[in-house]
């Protein structure tokens, strides 16, 4: 028996098959040699995202960094924008992860928590690192709960990008920073009173999310402890009917918006010049910067009740907190954040610079047809320009679920605006008052029922069908 | 080496291979998830506790305030609901399904042409489809409400209309189905009812219509209950993809399913293993009892007809 099993396997080598099979396992385990100088490297592992032009940048600084440290081998790794949570979610769950990786301001609040981050404090305290050339609010996105969990790539905030000939054709004078929400709505419904080339209304406005109209109008979700839920204050309900009044009152939005107030499919586009104004973000421009049939620019978020307060957008690094190494990480964060690698960076208008020094240089130097000033003070805040976030909270993401699908209805004209954050403000205290479960004894013994139970159920089952099998046929 | 002792080491070296797959890959994450509906294990948190029926209190219990009773968890039952009712196209789909049957089993010349372009929708890929019918469904350029403005009717906006979203989705689901496996399977079934019956039906003077109700119908009971069983399987679990690539499970909620809630429970918010866990072992349960009754009410159906 051996004696035909060692003659087989020999034959099966000498043959012509065994001969291609045996090249093809050389050549496949070849690469896994590698030399001693390369087995003996640290590699660290780079999450990142971005255009192609932008990815090329930091793949070249990742090779400028290894250059600078011979010892350390940067494997640069892009994750898609869409499906980054789960990813993030799933690499870490199984202990795997990069060791530098991007993330999105909002999910600070779901790693932080659970230690899934490093907090960068105690780097930054012992090399001295200087926060001071970045912007503050791009920090405090990244922060929780007293650490410093990111430092930031680039932030922005929202802006409202105006159609220039809609404005003259309606005799209207361009927004500036004086403008407050009543200059705003005035200007909104003249425009919507104008038909576009085609013969269909103007849009007044593309409004966005509520977030930026629910604060600025003196409204609040949350503190960040999530000890006092506000959806039915009053301040609160008056701020969201005035975003509930853009669209069914005063008729200057369209209704097909989701809450998120973007679609993007509807064929009222800022772009497609039947749209007045839009609030965007920077991540606009590179899909403006095409128009050709009318002119266009950028003016600060109008004013409200409690000034201009919009949401943070940006994304910052960070470092995985089961990295193998933690220091070698950190080098390569502050390399990535240098000035100079950020300069290389800064090309292009789709988002802000986190460093002060780089926005108002290189990045604000290059051409514009736009207002670039308008943008870079709408990120430095100060005055009645306040840059804000979500409740910093890892409980947040249920509680806005809550929020939303009430405002869904709301905006959809199924309830009313009070309805909806009553039914909101209820589901939310009802979720946080929820009691923590205390097991009994009829726990232990009712899972052990079923635990039997499920199993003599399919020994059962298995002999019924064997029995069926048995049966004979008629 | 005994001769059957032999035989049985074969056998088994050849189950071995799926034997092993199957334990890793389906028994051993069903026992663990099975384990983790009784704990409140989340996301990336190291530790675990046991919380006994816990989750399944906060899932199906109910508490009493002075506004009366009130659900744990009134999401849960909302997207049963959901759930279920997108479940209404499975008859329409199965009548769909044994239609085009019936049309293909005739002999035609290119008959075989029109086999493959029926089954052309169950082998597109499902993101492709879902985006072409999202783009249909647009209220103001899809080709839907295209053609119903050319009627003088005004199209709802499909997708972002609360009464109309749960339809949409039944619309795609059915043309999708139709001429998928269902009708393959319909079609195999058509061709084993013997030529005879249809004989002895033509000597009666029966009509197409009277043919179909006493002599095909009957000879197609043990393909229908295959085909419902199957379904409702199918629809208990399905109607994730259809929520996160075309309507995120909204809006507000009226699209989200039970499959997409587990998702959203283990995978969004606090990420609650445990309780995603609990959500799947209950539709299990509601699974097996609807297979159970369906098996007791189509094998008592199939005994009157044999």
């Amino acid at each position: 028996m051996l004696k035909r099993i060692v003659c087989k396997s020999l034959f099966l080598i000498l043959s012509r098959h065994g001969q291609l099979l045996l090249a093809a396992m050389i050549l496949m385990l070849a690469p896994s040699c590698s030399s001693k100088e390369e087995a003996e490297k640290k590699n660290l592992t780079l999450w990142t995202s971005g255009d192609s032009k932008t990815l090329a940048a930091i793949k070249q600084t990742c090779i400028d960094f290894e250059k600078l440290h011979p010892s350390i081998k940067v494997n640069v790794e892009f994750i898609a924008g869409k499906s980054r949570t789960q990813k993030y979610l799933i690499s870490m769950q199984a202990g795997k992860s990069g060791d530098v990786v991007m993330f999105h301001w909002a999910q600070v609040s779901v790693f932080a928590p659970k230690k899934c981050i490093m907090d960068l404090k105690p780097f930054i305290r012992r090399d001295n690192y200087d926060l001071g050339d970045y912007f503050p609010q791009g920090l405090m996105a990244y922060q929780y709960d007293g650490g410093q969990y990111c430092l930031p790539v680039n932030g922005s905030t929202l802006v409202l990008y105006y159609n220039k000939n809609l404005f003259d054709q309606a005799r209207l004078d361009y927004p500036d920073d004086k403008w407050n929400f009543d200059d705003f709505l005035h200007a909104a419904q003249k425009l919507t009173l104008l038909k576009d080339k085609d013969g269909r209304q103007v849009v007044g406005c593309l409004p966005y999310d509520i977030s930026s109209w629910l604060w600025s109008m003196g409204g609040e979700y949350a503190d960040d402890g999530l000890s006092r839920i506000s959806f039915n204050d009053p301040r609160t309900v008056e701020a969201v009917r005035v975003f509930w009044n853009l669209r069914h009152k005063w008729n200057i939005s369209v209704k097909n918006l989701n809450l998120a107030g973007s679609d993007s499919t509807s064929l009222d586009v800022f772009e497609r010049g039947n749209v007045g104004m839009s609030v965007s973000g920077p991540w606009s421009l590179p899909s403006y910067s095409g128009i050709k049939d009318f002119t266009w620019d950028i003016a600060p978020f109008p004013a409200g009740k409690k000034g201009r307060q919009t949401r943070y957008a940006g994304m910052g690094y960070g470092i995985w907190a089961k990295t193998k190494y933690p220091d070698e990480a950190w080098e390569l964060l502050k390399f990535l954040q240098s000035r100079e690698e950020q300069e290389k960076r800064a090309t292009g208008f789709t988002d802000i610079p986190s460093r002060k020094s780089v926005a108002y240089g290189v990045w604000a130097d290059q051409k514009a047809a736009f207002n670039v000033k308008t943008l870079l003070e709408s990120i430095s805040g100060g005055g009645d320009n306040v840059v804000r976030v979500f409740p910093k909270n890892e409980l947040w993401p249920n509680i806005s679920r809550y929020f939303n699908e009430s405002m869904d209805l709301a905006m959809l004209d199924q309830i009313s605006v009070d309805e909806g954050l009553n039914r909101a403000q209820r589901k939310a205290d009802n979720f946080l008052a929820r009691k923590r479960y205390v097991p009994g004894l009829v726990d232990y013994v009712g899972i052990a029922l079923a635990s039997c139970a499920m199993f003599f159920s399919v020994i059962f089952l298995s002999r019924k069908f064997q029995t069926r099998k048995n049966e004979p046929k008629t | 080496m005994n001769p059957k002792l032999k035989r049985y080491l074969t056998a088994y070296a050849f189950l071995l291979p799926n034997g092993v797959g199957f334990m890793l890959f389906m028994l051993l994450p069903i026992l663990v998830s099975f384990g983790l509906a009784f704990t409140d294990c989340q996301m990336l948190k190291p530790n675990i506790r046991f919380i006994g029926f816990g989750n399944f209190i906060n899932l199906l219990g109910f508490y009493h305030d002075s506004a009366g009773w009130h659900a744990n968890d009134p999401d849960f039952w909302y997207y049963l609901y959901n759930t279920i009712f997108l479940m209404i196209g499975i008859p329409i789909s199965m009548a769909a399904s044994l239609g085009m049957a019936i049309l293909l089993n005739q002999k035609l010349k290119g008959i075989v042409l029109f086999r493959t372009l029926f089954y052309l929708p169950h082998i597109c890929s499902g993101i492709a489809i879902f985006m072409v019918w999202r783009m249909m469904y647009h209220a103001d350029v899809g080709i839907i409400n295209t053609i119903l403005g050319w009627l003088d009717i005004q199209g709802p906006d499909w997708l972002n209309s609360i009464t109309w979203a749960k339809p949409a989705l039944i619309i795609m689901g059915v043309w999708g189905a139709a001429g998928g496996n269902n009708m393959i399977i319909y079609l195999a079934a058509l061709k084993g009812v013997p030529e005879s019956l249809f004989e002895a039906a033509d000597i009666d003077g029966a009509s197409a219509w009277q043919k179909f109700r006493y002599v095909t119908w009957p000879q197609l009971a043990p393909a229908t209950f295959f085909i419902f069983t199957m379904s409702i399987i199918g629809g208990f679990q399905g109607g994730f993809n259809m929520a996160y690539i075309m309507t995120q499970g909204g809006p507000s909620g009226s699209t989200t399913t039970i499959g997409y809630y587990i998702f959203n429970m283990a995978y969004d918010g606090e990420l609650l293993l445990g309780y995603g866990s609990a959500i799947a072992w209950v539709l299990f349960v509601l699974v097996m009892g609807a297979t159970i009754l369906n098996w007791k009410c189509g094998k008592s159906g199939e005994n009157d007809y044999a």
